[in-house]
C-alpha cells in the first residue's frame, strides 16, 4: 500500500463570490496555457495577448464582438434548456444552419412582406425549422431511446451537407463563389449604429427563456426529468412528451440564432456559414452554470474570442482553428473548477503506526 | 475492373471505421461515452502524416499515431474517471482541443506530399488488394470478441459498464479497468486515423478528419456493442461512403453534396431501429451505466 492516501470528498456549497473568483482564475489559466502553444507556432505570446484584447474590445472591434455575441448567446440558451432537462442536445450548429436555410426559403417565396411582419417571420421561421430539426432527435430519444447526444451530432453533418448542396447547387447565384442569392431587403434587420437591432430580439428571447425555466411548471418538470425516470413516474409527468417539447424548445433557440444571424449580418448563405457558434454556446452554458441570467456574460467571452481570432488571422496569421484549441482548453479549465468547487481533495501521508492502528 | 476499384476503396474506408469503432466499442462497454474521439482522431492523423513526411517510415508513423492518440485520450480519462465530470462535456472539450491543435499545427503540412517510401505491402488476390492493416482490423475484431466474452478482463469490463456499484462490491478495480479500456481505444483509433491520413486520403488538408470520430461512436452503438457485428456496420457505412463518390462518376444525376450525408442518415436510422429493438426485446448489449458518472460515496448526479 502506498504511504500516500488521496481521498476525494464532497464539500458544502461554496459562496457564489468564491465560485466566480475560481472561474475567473480558470479563464486566466487557460489563456496562460495558450502562450507556449502560440510560441511553438513561432508567434510572440505578448503579441498574441495584445491582439486577443484589441481584436475584441477595442472601439473598432466592439461591433464585431456584438455580431458574434447574438448567435453564441442564443446557442448558449439552447444548450441550457436541454442540459437543464438532462438531455444532451449538442448539435446546435445543425439547427442553426437549418433555421437560416428555412428563413431564406420562406423569404424567397414571399419577398414582399412588409417590415414589422417580416421581422417576426425571421424569428418564427428560424425557430420552427431549428426546433423541428432537433425534434427529430427528440422523438427518436423519447420513443426508441437512441442517444440524443450522438444523433444531434450526426444531424449536424446532415445539415451541413444540405447547406453545401444548396450553395453549390440549386441556390447558387454567382458563378465564382458558392453563394446563394441574398435575403430580400425587407427581411434584413436594420442596423442602428454599431448596435444591431438583433440585440432587441436577443433581450426578448432571453427574457422568455428565463420565464420558462424559472417561473413556469415546465421549467420545474425539466429539472425533475433531469433527476431521473423514477421521480418522473412518481410525479406523473408524461415524460415522452416532455422530452419532445424540451428538444423542440432547445432547437428553437438554436434555429433563431441562425435566422437572426442571416438577417442582420450574413445576408446570404455560403458553405462557411457554419461558424460553430453551437459548440461555443455549449461552453458558455457550462461557464454560466446553466443559468440564463448569466448567459450573456459567459457568451461575451466566447464572442470576444471569435472576433479576436479574425484579427489574429489577419495580423499574426494564426490559423482559425487556434480558437477551437483555446475553447477546448477553456472548457477543460471550467470543468476543473466544477470539480474543485464540488469536491475537496485530501492528501495525507499515512505513517506506519497509523496503519497498525487500523488492524 | 471498375468494380474492383470500388471494392478496394470500400475495404480501405471500412478499415478506418472498423478500427475506430472497435476502439469506441470497448470504451463504451466500460461505461464511458467518449466524444473526445473526434479530437484524438484528428491528432493521430496529423502525427502519422507528420512522422511519415519527416522520417519516411511507415511503421514509425503508425506507432507514433497510436501513442499520440493514447496519450491524448488520457485527458478524457482523468476528467471522467478521477474528477467525476460529465462524460459528454468532457468529451466535447477534448475533441475541440484535439481538432483545434491538429489543424493549427497542420497548416504547415497542407500540400506537402508524402514521401514515396510510404506504402504498405499489398497481397494481391486477382485484383483484390489486401494490406496488413485491413487484415489486422478484422483480427482485432475477433480478438476483442474473445477478450470481452472469454476472458476475466472482458467480464470485468462488461460488469463495470453494466453496473459499477456491483463491480465495486465484487472487487473489480473500476478505475484500472476504465484506464485500460481508454488506452485500448486510444491505440486503435490512432491506428485507424493513421491509416486514414496515410493510405485512404494520402494528403493533408484542413478539416479532413471532421466527423469520422463521432461516426465511430454511433457505429459502435448500432453494432450493439458487439465486436463482430461492428465489422458489418463498418463495411455498410463504408459502402454508403463510397457510393457518394462513385455514383456521380457513373453519371447518376445525384448531387454528391447530398450523398455525403448518407452515412450519417443511415447511422441515425440504424441506431434508432437497433435501440428500439433493444428496449422491446430486453436483450443484453447496452452498457446500462453508459455515460453515468460513478463515484463510490454517492449517487451519481446529472450535472456533474
Amino acid at each position: 500500500m502506498s504511504p500516500l492516501k488521496i481521498t476525494v470528498k464532497r464539500r458544502e456549497r461554496l459562496p457564489r463570490k468564491l465560485k466566480a473568483l475560481y472561474t475567473a482564475v480558470a479563464i486566466l489559466v487557460s489563456f496562460l496555457i495558450a502562450a507556449p502553444i502560440v510560441a511553438v507556432l513561432g508567434i510572440d505570446p505578448l503579441m498574441f495577448y495584445k491582439y486577443l484584447i484589441v481584436g475584441s474590445f477595442a472601439p473598432y472591434s466592439i461591433p464585431l464582438t456584438i455580431i458574434n455575441l447574438i448567435p453564441v448567446t442564443l446557442c448558449c440558451i439552447s444548450a441550457i434548456i436541454s442540459f437543464r432537462a438532462g438531455l444532451w442536445n449538442i448539435g446546435q450548429d445543425g439547427q442553426y444552419v437549418i433555421g437560416a436555410i428555412f428563413l431564406l426559403w420562406i423569404a424567397s417565396l414571399m419577398p414582399s412582406v412588409p417590415p414589422p411582419l417580416s421581422y417576426i417571420l425571421v424569428v418564427l421561421a428560424g425557430g420552427l425549422a431549428g426546433g423541428l430539426w432537433c425534434l427529430i432527435c427528440g422523438v427518436l430519444r423519447a420513443y426508441t431511446e437512441a442517444n440524443e447526444a450522438v444523433t444531434t451530432l450526426m444531424m449536424l453533418y446532415v445539415a451541413s451537407s444540405i447547406l453545401n448542396y444548396l450553395c453549390y447547387g440549386p441556390w447558387r447565384s454567382s458563378v465564382g463563389f458558392p453563394e446563394t442569392f441574398p435575403l430580400p431587403q425587407s427581411y434584413q434587420l436594420p442596423n442602428i449604429g454599431p448596435i444591431t437591432s438583433g440585440i432587441i430580439a436577443l433581450a426578448v428571447l432571453i427574457f422568455i427563456a428565463w420565464i420558462i425555466l424559472e417561473k413556469t411548471r415546465l421549467g420545474l418538470e425539466m429539472s425533475i426529468l433531469a433527476e431521473g425516470s423514477r421521480v418522473v413516474d412518481y410525479v406523473g409527468i408524461r415524460y415522452r412528451r416532455l422530452i419532445c417539447l424540451v428538444m423542440f424548445l432547445s432547437g428553437f433557440y438554436a434555429g433563431v440564432a441562425g435566422s437572426l444571424y442571416l438577417s442582420y449580418s450574413a445576408k446570404f448563405l455560403q458553405p462557411g456559414f457554419i461558424a460553430y457558434y453551437g459548440f461555443s454556446g455549449v461552453i458558455a452554458a457550462w461557464l454560466c452554470e446553466l443559468r440564463v441570467e448569466y448567459s450573456v456574460l459567459a457568451s461575451l467571452l466566447l464572442a470576444a474570442l471569435y472576433s479576436s481570432s479574425y484579427t489574429m488571422q489577419a495580423t499574426l496569421s494564426i490559423p482559425s482553428y487556434m480558437v477551437d484549441a483555446l475553447e477546448g482548453l477553456l472548457l477543460i479549465c471550467i470543468l476543473l473548477v466544477h470539480f474543485f468547487t464540488r469536491y475537496r481533495v485530501e492528501i495525507r501521508f499515512i505513517s506506519t503506526a497509523e496503519k497498525g492502528d487500523r488492524k | 475492373m471498375r468494380l474492383l476499384i470500388i471494392v478496394n476503396d470500400v475495404l480501405e474506408r471500412a478499415t478506418v471505421y472498423l478500427l475506430a469503432t472497435e476502439g469506441s466499442l470497448i470504451v463504451q462497454r466500460a461505461g464511458l461515452l467518449n466524444l473526445g474521439i473526434e479530437g484524438f482522431f484528428a491528432i493521430a492523423a496529423l502525427v502519422a502524416y507528420a512522422v511519415a513526411v519527416y522520417t519516411g517510415n511507415v511503421l514509425l508513423a503508425f506507432v507514433a499515431a497510436a501513442a499520440a492518440a493514447l496519450a491524448f485520450n488520457m485527458i478524457f480519462t482523468v476528467l471522467t474517471v478521477h474528477l467525476r465530470l460529465n462524460h459528454i462535456v468532457s468529451g466535447l472539450a477534448v475533441s475541440m482541443l484535439g481538432v483545434g491543435l491538429s489543424y493549427t499545427f497542420g497548416t504547415s503540412l497542407v500540400g506537402v506530399p508524402l514521401p514515396s517510401t510510404i506504402s504498405l505491402p499489398v497481397i494481391n488476390i486477382s485484383g483484390l488488394e489486401l494490406d496488413p492493416v485491413v487484415l489486422f482490423s478484422i483480427a482485432i475484431a475477433v480478438l476483442l470478441w474473445y477478450l470481452l466474452y472469454r476472458t476475466k478482463l472482458g467480464y470485468q469490463i462488461r460488469i463495470v459498464g453494466e453496473n459499477p456499484h456491483v463491480a465495486d462490491r465484487l472487487g473489480v478495480p473500476i478505475d484500472k479497468v476504465r484506464y485500460l479500456a481508454t488506452a485500448i481505444e486510444g491505440a486503435l483509433v490512432g491506428l485507424g486515423a493513421a491509416y486514414y491520413s496515410l493510405v485512404v486520403i494520402p494528403e493533408w488538408s484542413t478539416g479532413v478528419t471532421l466527423g469520422k470520430g463521432w461516426l465511430a461512436i454511433a457505429l459502435a452503438m448500432f453494432s450493439l456493442w458487439h465486436p463482430i457485428y461492428a465489422i458489418g456496420g463498418s463495411y455498410l457505412i463504408a459502402c454508403s461512403d463510397s457510393l457518394a463518390r462513385v455514383l456521380p462518376l457513373l453519371g447518376v444525376p445525384v448531387s454528391p453534396y447530398l450523398l455525403y450525408a448518407l452515412p450519417y442518415v443511415l447511422t441515425i436510422v440504424a441506431l434508432s431501429v437497433v435501440s428500439y429493438i433493444e428496449i422491446k426485446k430486453k436483450r443484453l448489449g447496452i452498457p446500462t451505466a453508459l455515460a453515468k458518472v460513478y463515484s463510490r460515496e454517492e449517487r451519481a448526479r446529472k450535472y456533474t
